[in-house]
């Protein structure tokens, strides 16, 4: 498994990613998502998903919904209007930083 | 698929509201992860009984899932100051401020002034009290507790202090003897205006939860 610290600053990007290519998904799906995307490379943990999902929604980026599922009650998350357009920004300003991040470390590879 | 039972997740659900989480928009989706692994260790072949699965799961996770709930109350804290800020700029805030203000600047040039100083020591007192009442008897669900609608009571809290600490205190009896009455004016509508506009953002989140959980509500 990779070094999770590395994907950190990248999660709330990865969710609004997630997000926007799916309608609505609720907590459990979004971890499943990524382990299946990262072919069990990336393990989203409750302690770092949750938190970034509430802080999301208390910022306005996203909107919850309620729905009874399966004998529970399952929340699921979906983009605003002001959340699409930040998951632009987002996914723009890690693509920024993946370049750099390439020129430094295989400067070859940006040339070619 | 097999799904787990309403005993299952009720289960779930108490025992996690015994580990301290005690608001439903949290607890809500912890008891959706922790029903959907179980689910999922069930699918994948484990089959023991729910209750050790749910243990070994338990003690693997339970700090990672509780350390979700005191950040929660950060994201909680954050969304109430937000709305707070948001509405004390708008349109309908200002004019709230004004007709305060307003109202008891004019009710000065009617009442003889000692009986409007104490007009105004006790007018933050009945609102807060108003209020108070308010919250408690519309504000809590019986089913249901929701984070931001009882932690915006913290906020209540402590205006009703800063009332009661201004009010009975040197400041305001300094302020009375030597006839400031349009400072004190002025004081008592930012009181009252706080209150207010708290009482609107309350009502706000009320009204919030009840589109978010109308299924279930």
């Amino acid at each position: 498994m990779v070094n999770s610290n590395l994907y950190k600053g990248s999660l709330t990007t990865i969710i609004l990613k997630l997000l926007e290519e799916h309608d609505k998904m609720y907590g459990y799906e979004i971890t499943q998502k990524v382990k299946e995307l990262t072919k069990g490379e990336l393990k989203i943990t409750e302690g770092a998903l949750y938190p970034s999902l509430h802080k999301l929604e208390a910022d306005g980026l996203l909107d919850v919904e309620v729905v009874k599922v399966d004998n529970r009650l399952r929340k699921y998350y979906k983009l605003t209007e002001q959340g699409t357009k930040e998951t632009v920004n987002k996914l723009s300003e890690l693509q920024d930083y993946i370049k750099t991040m390439q020129a430094l470390v295989s400067p070859k590879l940006i040339l070619e | 698929m097999q799904k787990l039972s309403k005993e299952d997740i009720a289960f779930i659900d108490t025992y996690l509201k015994n580990s301290d989480i005690v608001f439903s928009d949290i607890r809500i989706e912890m008891v959706d992860h922790v029903a959907s692994e179980i689910e999922s260790i069930i699918n994948e072949g484990d089959n023991r009984d729910f209750y050790y699965i749910f243990k070994d799961y338990m003690v693997k996770n339970k700090v990672d899932l509780l350390k979700d709930n005191h950040k929660y109350y950060k994201a909680c804290d954050k969304k109430i100051l937000r709305a707070l800020v948001k509405n004390v700029f708008s349109i309908k805030a200002v004019f709230i401020l004004i007709t305060t203000f307003l109202s008891l600047f004019f009710l000065n040039k009617f009442l003889e002034l000692n009986l409007f100083f104490q007009v105004l020591r006790a007018l933050p007192f009945v609102v807060f009290l108003l209020f108070a009442g308010v919250y408690r008897f519309i504000g809590r669900n019986k089913n249901m507790r929701f984070s931001s609608i009882e932690r915006i009571a913290i906020y209540f809290i402590l205006i009703g202090q800063i009332i009661n600490l201004y009010f009975q205190g040197l400041i305001f009896r300094k302020m009375v003897l030597s006839e400031q009455s349009l400072q004190i004016t002025i004081v008592t509508s930012f009181l009252i205006f706080s209150l207010v506009l708290l009482m609107q953002v309350f009502f706000q989140f009320k009204k919030e939860y009840h589109l978010k959980y109308k299924s279930v509500l």
